[in-house]
């Protein structure tokens, strides 16, 4: 169902690039303590600057989604967006816009499908800009931002890979345990209908 | 100047009085005037794009009317209303590709819609979902009061058949981001559009 939803989300950005091929690894997900978060998303970020557009999601589930890119490759992505249509000076000052609609679309799609397949609507807030280290994904208290309450979270990792522009980057899903029993109970229930048994 | 546009609602003025520096072929077939052209939409920057394709090969075949040395030449016109630029850049970019003689207007919110589309005539509005202000079914609601005959359809990335559906039920489209010709021809191959006299 994640391969799905994370698919959805690469074909709506190799349309945005057009037609360019995106590599995505198969998803892994797991619980983990929300303390290792940080050093579980710096373990593929590395010390690199990064960027990230973050979006908080409610309804059945309750979590944050990020699309995660290295600060050097990102503009890159959005040459290969808005290159057509903007002059070298807008693409500088539009880099940061031009970087929250691609995760606004992509992490719709992701949700969107998701949503879809659950057959439950999720809302979600509007895409915001991070940039800095990983750490970045801290708030005051130590913890991941938006996640205050249970110590163990779902977490959801995905990773990809435009081979012609040597951008990759990832999406990560953190959700509360609560949600993740919600989830699993949405799953347990899609599989019912899909499968019939 | 605005004056001369009373009671003309969804024209494009072209001055063609004596003096006038700028060059607008906007009967095709290589008959030139010298022109200044000005939309009801007043010194939009989408004015300029309208002027580049008269200025290039392609003939007009709408309609037009003239007075005292003015050409009033019916447009269509499509409002754009999104909170990102970006997605507006990329819009406008697919529609004058494919539709290049369309008048071509953006707006940031709802509210803003609402103030430039007051009193004009307006052929297709496409409208972002998740905006700040009024959402994109406000926004399609009260455009739709005072616009009875125009083509509304949201643009947007969430891709919820909740959303889907909801819009379905208001009588308005639905098209996916990221834009792209084909879908938004399939919009618009749906219903007829075209500027009357």
């Amino acid at each position: 169902m994640i391969n799905i939803a994370v698919g959805r989300a690469a074909a709506a950005l190799n349309q945005m690039v057009e037609g360019e091929e995106i590599e995505l690894s198969v998803p892994e997900l797991c619980f983990i303590d929300r303390a290792d978060v940080v050093s579980r998303l710096a373990r593929d970020a590395g010390e690199a600057p990064t960027v990230a557009i973050k979006q908080g999601f409610s309804g059945l589930i309750t979590g944050n989604i990020l699309l995660i890119f290295p600060e050097n490759r990102s503009l890159d992505l959005v040459r290969q967006i808005i290159g057509d249509v903007a002059s070298a000076e807008e693409m500088t000052e539009l880099e940061q816009e031009a970087l929250v609609e691609v995760g606004n679309i992509l992490l719709n799609a992701c949700l969107g499908s998701l949503a879809n397949m659950l057959g439950r609507p999720i809302e979600s807030t509007l895409p915001v800009f991070m940039q800095g280290g990983i750490n970045m994904l801290l708030s005051a208290s130590g913890r991941p931002s938006g996640m205050e309450r249970e110590d163990l979270i779902m977490f959801i990792h995905v990773s990809f890979k435009m081979a012609e522009h040597k951008l990759s980057g990832y999406l990560a899903c953190v959700m509360d345990i609560d949600s993740a029993t919600a989830f699993r109970e949405a799953i347990d229930s899609y599989v019912y209908k899909v499968v019939g048994a | 100047m605005l004056s001369m546009h009373a009671g003309v609602d969804k024209f494009l003025s072209v001055d063609c009085r004596p003096g006038k520096m700028k060059r607008v072929n906007y009967y095709g077939k290589g008959e030139m005037s010298y022109c200044t052209a000005i939309s009801v939409f007043g010194l939009h920057q989408s004015v300029k794009s309208t002027i580049n394709f008269y200025e290039g090969t392609a003939s007009y075949t709408g309609s037009k009317k003239q007075s005292n040395g003015w050409e009033y030449i019916a447009l269509t016109t499509v409002l754009l209303i999104d909170d990102s630029r970006v997605s507006r850049m990329l819009t406008r970019a697919v529609i004058a590709r494919r539709f290049p003689d369309w008048l071509i207007v953006e707006a940031a919110s709802g509210e803003e819609a609402l103030e430039i589309a007051e009193g004009k005539h307006i052929d297709v509005m496409l409208i972002d979902l998740n905006m700040y202000g009024m959402d994109g079914f406000r926004a399609a609601e009260l455009l739709r009061g005072n616009h009875p005959e125009s083509r509304i359809s949201l643009l947007t990335a969430n891709i919820q058949d909740t959303v889907q559906e909801r819009a379905r039920a208001s009588g308005i489209g639905f098209i996916s981001k990221p834009i792209n010709e084909d879908r938004i021809t399939a919009f618009l191959a749906a219903g007829e559009v075209r500027c009357s006299p």
